[in-house]
């Protein structure tokens, strides 16, 4: 068993476009033994999935393999996938049979137009020749091999009839159907909802165990790694910068960059709204490979002189632990390059109280939205989605209040709703203005609305969507100022640039089109047009989830400065917990348009009283070696919200459902003082959250490296 | 949309961390950040070949066009039996090794066995061609009035002498009518273009950002007048207007009621392109702040898809001349006197032309010509219109 699976000796991918030769990988050497699981984490863009795709022989043109070898062991001798044709017979017959690949996007994995059974029939009848009724029978074991409940009808459905975890699990599955030695899993819970994820990595895990296959995770998010993975490998720019067991990697990180990756992730133990240690700046494109190690430009440790100018060494810290840093094993690191100079001591005329925590800014009651579905236009009556459906809170100034809940549970719609983006069917929504007055906003029109845009505004999910492509920074952040009319070209200039500095952007890039910035940096763009009109509340719907988790840490730690700076009220949208426990004060749990159960950060973590919060809180991956998510046992299916239930929308989902669930509704009702639920056994059940006992873990990360 | 991609390789993405010294750069990349649209679709649009030499004979079709009275040198309408039919007869460019222009004249006679028509030329007598010579008057730019033009024979009536690519059975020069029929082509189908695009992007923009009845309205009259069949159309708007119209305003008429049913698809194209923006973040981060639809549509939706409808315009104009082309051929469109490419190629209808005059096929060349060029710099303007993509 010593002998590896697969090996990568200096394995170097190049793209050759028209600007330039882009190294996606550079140089990749790791080993992925039989039957074990290896983890690849860095960031969006240092090469991960070139490297996957390298090793099946898929790379797009105009990419080629120039340099390296790629070992496969295959009935007691090597075969070197970089020298096969890349369309041969030979090449086909590992792709699937020996190796498979599962994608990010399970949606554009499958052809639309064939049933999914059909599209894994097929590949069971090429790859392993079986008969059609002998394909069949294979293909709903296989099916039930992953979990999904009812084969016999996915068998039958097409790919988007399928919900995005039934559809990464017949993915799965198809992957599965050569019963290759080694599974590459692309980012395959990166666009699935937390507690799919949480199930996604548990089978993955099951199946290594039950099968014997080998597994390559690639992800960028650290602690999906940790559960499933037996090593790990950490890629920066196209290299390898460390490698070793999961336990070294995340108990003793040796490289600068594994331990910044490590740092960034908001811990779900530690204290909440703290700073989080973000890692400055962004990937480089691979065309600004810096010189020497191409981590320095980023490192709050590279030594002047010495990480800029020279390759930094490889060096080997145990068995098969190695990192490739000048620092390792050099005693004291540098000091940190990296530091937020206060906003106190460069804008000081900005500085704003934050209003007394004992107003109430907003409050909504009974808030309803529906959307018509697109229904034949011969349908008599057309279908409705009830998307929020009787939600009421109170915002207090200057708190921020987090909406939580899984992708369509109508959380961004409640947020869109008080920006009135969207018009609500029905309840109030009512705005304290500045001047004191209370309003209710679903009531106004949209010229009665114009005058309050300068109190709320909103910060989007989508980094690319939200900037127009074709105006500057300066245009981008100046449209709040020209529509508002107030200020002359002068004062629209000095305010864009006082914005610029105030989210952490040099002003130089006032004259740039957004084409010129990375994920991260345009989310600062999009913050700094939300604050150009000194509003009060912001809307903050998703704004890291489409980030890098280093990338995530800064822009969570500007918008905790910017609340604190600027007096700000935040409600903060997301599905991620442990982003929501970083930066909330109350949270707010939403499941199917419901509210189902709101309180204190505190509370509703350490104790929740709903069924809903606590499987959520399960889902939460764990930055820790070998820990298993207690991931909620999947049962039911979400419900149907043209046609809701008579009873509490989550029986279908709840383990502790009984007939009453069924039958009735439970109310919305304040339990204690500001803690509401909606549920029928609130008071019985015993549910767990996240406990005192998993502050080991990632805690330890955080002692060691800053005790370094 | 996933419109802004940046797969590795293409226009460069600088992630650049904030606190890093831009002077640092190369000015290569800076210029590719502080790019317009308009320069990164210019980029990219001078790397595609075959739309760069589009454009440049497009360019030279339209400066033909334009000149085209003074590149001819006999007058387009004058007719003579004495020179029907005749064959392209070269100008000498070199006198006994010393550069001259001159040509010899052509002696027409009558093959008894045959009865056909042979043109023989005179070798004993020359006849100078002069540059920048007095010939027929016109209007340039159809507003200076002149006589001038690029070439014309000395001593002897231009329309006699010249036959660069030989006449017609009228003894109409070839090379003057083809140089005039471009114009007419070229021109003819531009206000009609103009009104479908404005039509389609106008009542395409309504439909995409107001939605709901408007949209279905705007849909479904799409849909009727999609069902019309275009021949038969043609056909009775040319026998329902007026016999006293002249033929170009008869044609141009034509054009303008085609082009009330050619913006069907344009609008189709543009409800699209704005359902699809009207969607992105930008527009609703514009609205948050109060915009009014007007600096919505006109700031934030319109810009993004400029590229789009010049792709499309470049895309309708080449089948503008193909349907005046093909029309005229099949005598629906302009009708002689009018001079058009289809009008020309009416004239080689019959096989006797074909088979003792292939010369006068010579204006399927520029019809090729130019659809090919208009096509490839279309594609080219499609392609580079999306620098993301």
């Amino acid at each position: 068993m010593n002998q590896p699976l697969l090996s990568l000796r200096g394995l170097k991918t190049h793209f050759f476009g028209d600007e330039g030769t882009v190294s996606a990988v550079n140089g990749v050497t790791l080993d992925i033994p039989a039957g074990q699981a290896v983890g690849v984490v860095g960031e969006s863009g240092c090469g991960k999935s070139v490297m996957a795709r390298s090793i099946l022989r898929i790379v797009e043109q105009p990419g080629r393999i120039v340099a390296g070898e790629i070992l496969l062991r295959k009935d007691d001798a090597e075969i070197d996938l970089a020298k096969l044709p890349a369309n041969g017979e030979a090449m086909r017959s590992i792709r699937g049979g020996d190796i498979s690949l599962v994608f990010q996007e399970p949606m554009t994995s499958f052809s639309p137009v064939h049933t999914a059974g059909n599209q894994l029939i097929e590949v069971l009848r090429l790859h392993r020749g079986l008969s059609k009724e002998k394909a069949y029978e294979r293909a709903v074991d296989l099916l039930r091999m992953v979990d999904v409940p009812s084969p016999e009808k996915v068998m039958d459905s097409y790919a988007w009839q399928l919900s995005g975890g039934i559809r990464q699990r017949a993915m799965i599955a198809m992957a599965l159907s050569g019963e290759p030695r080694l599974l590459i899993a692309d980012e395959p819970t990166t666009a699935l909802d937390v507690t799919t994820q949480a199930q996604i990595l548990d089978l993955i895990r099951d199946l290594k165990r039950d099968t014997g296959m080998a597994l390559m995770l690639i992800t960028h998010d650290l602690a999906v790694v940790a559960g499933v993975a037996d090593y790990v490998v950490v890629m920066y720019l196209g290299e390898v910068v460390e490698r070793g067991t999961v336990e070294e990697i995340f108990g003793a990180p040796q490289h600068p960059y594994t331990q910044a990756l490590l740092r960034s992730i908001p811990s779900i133990s530690g204290p909440p709204r703290i700073r989080l240690h973000a890692i400055a700046g962004s990937v480089p494109h691979p065309f600004d490979r810096p010189s020497g190690c191409s981590f320095h430009p980023r490192c709050p440790v590279a030594i002047q002189g010495t990480c800029d100018t020279v390759d930094p060494p490889l060096r080997v810290v145990g068995e098969g632990h190695e990192a490739v840093c000048h620092l390792v094993g050099e005693g004291q690191p540098g000091s940190p390059i990296f530091t937020m100079q206060d906003l106190e001591t460069r804008l000081p005329a900005l500085a704003r109280e934050p209003e007394s925590a004992r107003d109430t800014m907003l409050e909504v009651r009974g808030l309803g939205k529906s959307h018509a579905l697109h229904a034949s236009p011969l349908a008599r009556k057309r279908a409705k989605v009830r998307a929020v459906d009787d939600v009421n809170f109170e915002l207090r100034a200057g708190e921020t209040l987090a909406l939580v809940g899984e992708s369509g549970s109508g959380k961004t719609t409640v947020s869109r709703c008080i920006l009135r983006a969207i018009q609500p069917d029905s309840g109030e929504i009512v705005f304290r203005t500045q001047a004191g007055d209370r309003l209710d906003l679903a009531g106004l029109r949209t010229a009665q609305l114009r005058p309050l845009r300068n109190e709320m505004q909103m910060i989007f999910q989508d980094p690319y969507s939200s900037l127009n492509p074709r105006m500057t920074v300066f245009d981008i952040i100046a449209e709040p100022l020209r529509v508002d009319g107030a200020q002359g070209k002068q004062e629209q200039v000095a305010r864009v640039l006082e914005l610029l500095e105030l989210v952490g952007l040099p002003r130089e890039y006032m004259r740039r089109y957004p084409h010129a910035f990375s994920g991260g940096q345009r989310q600062r763009i999009g913050i700094a047009r939300a604050l150009a009109l000194r509003p009060r509340l912001i809307v903050a719907d998703e704004p890291v989830s489409a980030l890098d988790v280093s990338v995530q840490a800064q822009i969570l730690n500007l918008l905790l400065e910017l609340q604190g700076y600027l007096g700000l009220t935040y409600i903060f949208v997301s599905h991620d917990l442990s982003v929501v426990r970083h930066v909330s004060d109350r949270i707010a749990v939403m499941y199917a348009g419901n509210l189902v159960e709101l309180g204190h950060r505190d509370e509703v973590m350490e104790s929740p009283r709903h069924p809903y919060t606590a499987t959520l809180l399960a889902a939460i991956p764990k930055p820790e070696p070998r820990a298993t998510t207690s991931a909620p046992p999947h049962r039911g299916t979400r419900p149907n919200l043209i046609d809701p239930p008579v009873g509490c929308y989550f029986e279908s989902r709840c383990p502790y459902a009984v007939d009453r669930c069924k039958a009735e509704r439970p109310t919305w009702q304040e339990i204690t003082p500001g803690r509401w639920v909606r549920c029928h056994r609130y008071g019985e059940l015993a549910l767990s959250g996240i406990g005192a006992d998993l502050n080991s873990g990632i805690h330890s990360v955080h002692d060691r490296s800053s005790g370094k | 949309m996933g419109s802004v991609q940046d797969p590795a390789g293409t226009t460069a993405r600088p992630d650049v961390p904030p606190t890093a010294d831009p002077a640092e750069r190369e000015e290569g990349k800076d210029r590719i950040y502080v790019a317009t649209q308009r320069q990164l679709i210019w980029w990219r649009f001078r790397k595609h070949k075959l739309a760069m030499a589009g454009l440049v004979v497009v360019a030279a079709f339209y400066l033909v066009a334009i000149a085209a009275d003074f590149l001819a040198y006999s007058d387009p309408h004058d007719t003579s039996a004495q020179r029907a039919s005749m064959p392209p007869q070269p100008i000498s460019v070199l006198d006994g090794g010393r550069p001259s222009l001159f040509t010899h004249p052509l002696i027409g006679q009558r093959d008894l066995v045959t009865f056909q028509r042979t043109y023989v030329a005179d070798e004993s007598v020359k006849i100078p061609i002069r540059l920048f010579a007095h010939g027929y008057k016109y209007k340039f730019l159809g507003i200076v009035p002149t006589d001038i033009h690029l070439i014309g024979a000395k001593g002897a009536p231009t329309e006699n002498s010249i036959f660069l690519l030989g006449t017609d059975e009228l003894g109409r020069d070839i090379f003057s009518r083809l140089l005039v029929a471009t114009r007419t082509s070229l021109f003819i189908g531009l206000a009609g273009v103009a009104i479908g695009i404005a039509l389609g992007v106008i009542l395409g923009g309504i439909s995409g950002f107001y939605g709901g009845i408007t949209d279905v309205v705007i849909q479904r009259m799409i849909e009727i007048l999609r069902s019309i069949p275009t021949i038969p159309l043609w056909m009775g708007v040319a026998a329902a207007v007026p016999h006293t119209w002249s033929v170009e305003r008869v044609y141009f008429s034509i054009t303008l009621i085609v082009s009330v049913i050619g913006w069907t698809e344009l609008a189709r194209v543009v409800r699209g392109k704005v359902l699809q923006i009207r969607d992105e973040d930008f527009v609703m981060a514009a609205e948050l702040v109060g915009s009014k639809p007007r600096r919505i549509i006109f700031v934030h939706i319109v810009p993004l898809f400029t590229s789009h409808i010049i792709a499309a315009t470049t895309l309708a104009l080449p089948l503008m001349i193909v349907a005046e082309t093909s029309l005229s051929f099949l005598g629906l469109g302009l009708r002689a006197p009018a001079i058009s490419w289809g009008v020309m190629l009416q004239q080689a209808q019959n096989i006797q032309t074909v088979a003792l005059a292939p010369w006068m096929l010579v204006p399927v060349i520029p019809v090729v010509v130019a659809i090919l060029a208009f096509n490839f710099l279309g594609d080219g303007l499609r392609d580079a219109a999306d620098p993301y993509s």
